[in-house]
């Protein structure tokens, strides 16, 4: 193992939800252990062994990409909130009569 | 839309993603709505829209007002018009299948190694549609509701089993005069073993064919032996005669490509000018069939066929700004899924899948599937994605617990991954690629060809619709709407 990120985050800051999603988005190049002990998470970022575009990224790159995930998906996860029940709402009405 | 409208005067977000595009552009974030609209903004805007920090009055507003990705509550409910544009882009799943795909044979003279579809040597018996079979699924196809029907024959060889072809035309052609279906038929083909008699019968029924040309005749050749070393020949001249009896447009032609057509695109693209053809399809191999125990020779990385796409693309722009017209067919689909509020019909690019609730596949034995892919997966040793058989009616066939697990993974906007995706608009769920790849129907987003494949050319598509030049944006827009680019009008005119 080449080197391996660590990044410690407040649950207030960013959900499981979120911290699962932006682990989710880079796995083709890091796998991402996730921690959580009460209000802290902590994530153990490595290379993905099968992955050849991972050695090209050196530590800071990784934080720097990740955090961008992380901090995208908390926008995500806002707008997700704010509109919760809309989508359900337009499925719901343009698809109405709709089976086989 | 009683319930979200709230009364304070100011804006409201409705639903929407985002994604962080690459370039120097200061607007690299596309958002797009499930209406299929979209807008780049730079990453400031994005943030001064959530924070509810956009002024009213100002051009952003109002395209964000106009696009659907905002409104105002009490003073306009867009759930009416956004549920209207969301059932066009659906209307698919208002129809039932309209694909209906006949397997009349797998004998083949050709000896591919990457076949995407399972054959059989001519010599030997046993794997030809019968005949109560085919009647049988005739039967099953006009119990679709769909009031255009594309009936296509596949093999194999397909005009190897003529006489059946036959004889399903004739019978969808009486049924349908109680019927009065839309109905076309394709018969998808090598030419090789075109007769006076079957050119006669497809002038008389309207038949469109569809052929393979990989390319010059070295690599067409090199991809598609037979015994006597001469398919290139023989396909052109296939195209030939159906040309001259039946209309230059009668026939289209795909390609496929193995790792060395890569190396390529440019001889490629010059073989389709030469021959006259208005329309290529660059696609890459599948994991299916013979191609996946020939992968290791002749498979190559997505990203690979991304990049010689890319470089495909680039030279069919320029062509076609010297006034050649030649579009890539997957580009149109996709162009189409963007740029228009309908639904492009390919049933890979659908979501829910096309899978079934698009396509039947009825195969030489008697058993029906949900795709061509699911039939082809029979290579691998798989027939766990059968639907039934040609005798069970088509309720009793989509309601089978096969198609409850496929769906369960067909819903794009409900898969991980893409249900974050700014592109999952245009683009759509393929589980049975996913089955073929990773062994699971969802799959992993990160690991997926699928996913690869389409985010690399939709990325690439709105990179040029943001930056592409006039002359740029001018091609595309005359292969969405299938005119020549002399009559495209230039940026500005509103005649």
């Amino acid at each position: 193992m080449a080197w391996q990120v660590i990044l410690q985050l407040d649950e207030q800051a960013y959900s499981p939800g979120v911290v699962q999603r932006a682990a989710y988005s880079i796995a083709r190049d890091f796998v991402t252990e996730v921690r959580m002990q009460g209000q802290r998470t902590t994530l153990l970022v490595t290379p993905n062994p099968t992955s050849a575009n991972a050695a090209t990224f050196c530590p800071e790159q990784v934080k720097s990409l990740l955090l961008q995930q992380l901090n995208d998906f908390v926008l995500r996860e806002r707008i997700q909130q704010e509109t919760a029940g809309i989508r359900e709402a337009l499925i719901r009405t343009a698809l109405v009569g709709c089976s086989y | 839309m009683g319930s979200v409208i709230a009364t304070d005067g100011s804006y409201r977000l409705l639903p929407f993603r985002f994604m962080r595009l690459n370039g120097d552009s200061t607007k690299n974030v596309l958002i797009t709505g499930d209406t299929g609209e979209h807008l780049f903004i730079s990453d400031p805007q994005l943030r001064e829209l959530l924070s509810k920090r956009l002024r009213p009055g100002t051009s952003l507003y109002k395209d964000l007002l106009a696009r659907h990705f905002i409104y105002e509550p009490g003073r306009h409910d867009p759930l009416p018009e956004m549920a209207a544009q969301y059932r066009s882009r659906k209307d698919f799943l208002l129809q039932g299948p309209a694909l209906h795909l006949f397997v009349v044979t797998l004998h083949c003279n050709h000896t591919c190694q990457y076949c995407q579809v399972s054959r059989a040597p001519l010599a030997g018996g046993g794997h030809d549609l019968s005949e109560q079979d085919a009647m049988a699924a005739v039967e099953r196809l006009f119990e679709s509701a769909s009031p255009t029907l594309t009936v296509e024959f596949q093999g194999g060889e397909p005009l190897l089993a003529f006489e059946r072809i036959r004889q399903i035309i004739e019978r969808v052609v009486e049924q349908n005069e109680t019927e009065q279906r839309d109905i076309q038929f394709v018969i998808t083909s090598t030419l090789h073993h075109l007769t006076d008699e079957i050119l006669d019968f497809a002038q008389e029924h309207r038949i469109q064919f569809s052929t393979s040309l990989d390319g010059p005749a070295a690599l067409h050749n090199a991809n598609r032996p037979t015994p006597t070393r001469d398919s290139y020949a023989r396909t052109l001249e296939g195209i030939h005669r159906v040309r001259e009896r039946l209309g230059h447009d009668a026939v289209s032609a795909l390609t496929t490509l193995t790792a060395k057509s890569l190396e390529q695109p440019r001889a490629i693209i010059d073989e389709y000018v030469k021959e006259g053809f208005s329309s290529i399809s660059l696609r890459p191999l599948s994991p299916y069939g013979f191609a996946s125990k020939s992968a290791q020779r002749l498979d190559y990385p997505m990203e690979r066929y991304v990049r010689f796409y890319k470089e495909a693309l680039a030279y069919l722009l320029e062509l076609n700004q010297q006034g050649i017209y030649l579009s890539e067919g997957y580009t149109a689909l996709l162009l189409n899924n963007v740029l228009t509020p309908f639904s492009s019909g390919y049933v890979d690019l659908r979501s829910p899948m096309g899978a079934g609730i698009g396509a039947l596949v009825y195969n030489y034995d008697g058993y029906v599937y949900p795709s061509d892919e699911a039939r082809m997966l029979l290579e691998m040793g798989e027939d766990g994605l059968r639907l039934g058989t040609v005798r069970q009616p088509l309720r009793e066939l989509l309601n089978a617990p096969v198609m409850s697990l496929l769906l369960e993974a067909g819903i794009a906007e409900a898969l991980p991954g893409c249900s974050d995706c700014a592109l999952v608009p245009y683009c759509g769920a393929d589980p049975v690629e996913h089955f073929a790849r990773q062994g699971d129907p969802i799959g992993h987003r990160a690991f997926s060809s699928f996913c690869e494949k389409n985010m690399g050319l939709l990325q690439h598509l709105f990179g040029l619709l943001r930056n592409g030049d006039e002359s740029t944006q001018r091609v595309l827009l005359s292969w969405l709407t299938r005119r020549s680019f002399a009559d495209i009008p230039h940026v500005g005119y509103r005649g």
